[in-house]
């Protein structure tokens, strides 16, 4: 793309898959916005974490399953993924259950990372 | 009476009003993110724990296998199916089960030996399990590419990665990706561009059977 300066964008994920469209589009502006080579992290909070809890399988609802596409985001050059840690504790999920690798953070630290950002971007 | 709650207990108070509203003797039934609450560690699952005393409770079978929660469902809760589903809502055996075809999309055909392929109006393939490479030769000669052993590659290899990954990849990463895969004389998007002049994204996803790439215009 253009030599244009590197900006610190974060996409903020919020909500429980397949209930809302809001997972899946948030994936899908991600996977768009990766084209602009900035620099991307992804920060998975409340209901967001569950979004990558292993496992789909979608068949009986008749929709699409998302997930595999979690993986794919290495090869766009996304590779910073934070979760909550008091949101996995609240649910009953551990870094284990999650499909592709994390950093496990607390609210507090994802706040502080936040303030880093020059685009936060929440789903 | 049945109360449904269909949102997730940590991000809506729609459990909370309806324990509060339910009558003994009652049942709830919770369905597409209200499942989470019937998932072990969940911390609104001590409330409906307690709750099960007075109300029977019911979660979708479905709903709870689309989000990987399956096999951590809290003890004393009822898994039905879409046809259970309908029993409790009607209290009464479903006299036509099954009839769960709500949209129509416009589609268009394309016809091979007598069968009958279905495309959307932009011409992908709606079904990809349908697809063969009768299927794929017909799309490329719309696309007005004739098809080598080099543009067979591409083809295959988009269906590998859509198998894996469940999308088509943006030309970057497909260029990265055949580049691995195939060499680096392979991987840059001039070589992709000759094989597919109108967009190697675009056209060999086409062809591949695939949907249109992600952020593809």
């Amino acid at each position: 793309m253009s030599e244009g300066q590197i900006k610190k964008f974060m996409y903020v994920n919020r909500k429980a898959p397949h209930g809302t469209v809001y997972a899946l589009e948030s994936l899908e502006v991600v996977l768009i916005a990766a084209a602009f080579d900035q620099d991307v992290s992804l920060a998975f909070m409340d209901d967001g974490v569950y979004q990558l809890k292993k496992g789909f399988n979608t068949k009986g609802i008749e929709v699409k399953n998302f997930q595999p596409t979690y993986r794919a985001l290495d090869d766009y050059d996304i590779n910073k993924l934070y979760v909550e840690k008091e949101a996995l504790e609240a649910r009953g999920l551990t870094q284990d259950d999650m499909v592709v690798p994390v950093e496990v953070m607390s609210r507090a630290e994802i706040g502080k990372l936040m303030e880093t950002q020059d685009v936060v971007l929440s789903f | 009476m049945l109360h449904i709650v269909n949102k997730s207990p940590l991000d809506r108070n729609s459990l909370d009003t309806c324990l509060a509203t339910a009558q003994p003797g009652g049942a709830v039934l919770l369905i597409e993110d209200g499942v989470y609450a019937a998932t072990n560690g969940n911390a609104a699952a001590g409330k409906l724990t307690q709750a099960m005393g007075q109300l029977k409770v019911y979660a979708l079978k479905a709903d709870l296998e689309a989000r990987g929660m399956a096999d951590r469902v809290l003890d004393g809760v009822t898994l039905v199916d879409y046809s259970g589903f309908v029993d409790l809502v009607t209290d009464t055996p479903p006299a036509n089960p099954g009839c769960n075809s709500f949209f129509r999309r416009h589609t268009m055909a394309i016809e091979i030996n007598g069968k009958s392929y279905e495309t959307d109006e932009e011409g992908y393939l709606v079904d990809l399990n349908e697809w063969n490479e009768d299927v794929a030769k017909i799309l490329a000669e719309q696309e007005n590419v004739s098809m080598t052993d080099q543009h067979w590659e591409v083809v295959n290899f988009l269906r590998e990665y859509y198998n894996e990954f469940q999308i088509a990849p943006a030309v970057r990463v497909l260029t990265k990706a055949i580049g691995k895969k195939l060499g680096a004389d392979k991987g840059n998007s001039q070589y992709l561009y000759e094989l597919f002049p109108y967009g190697p994204a675009k056209q060999a996803c086409k062809i591949a059977g695939l949907p249109k790439p992600t952020g593809c215009v």
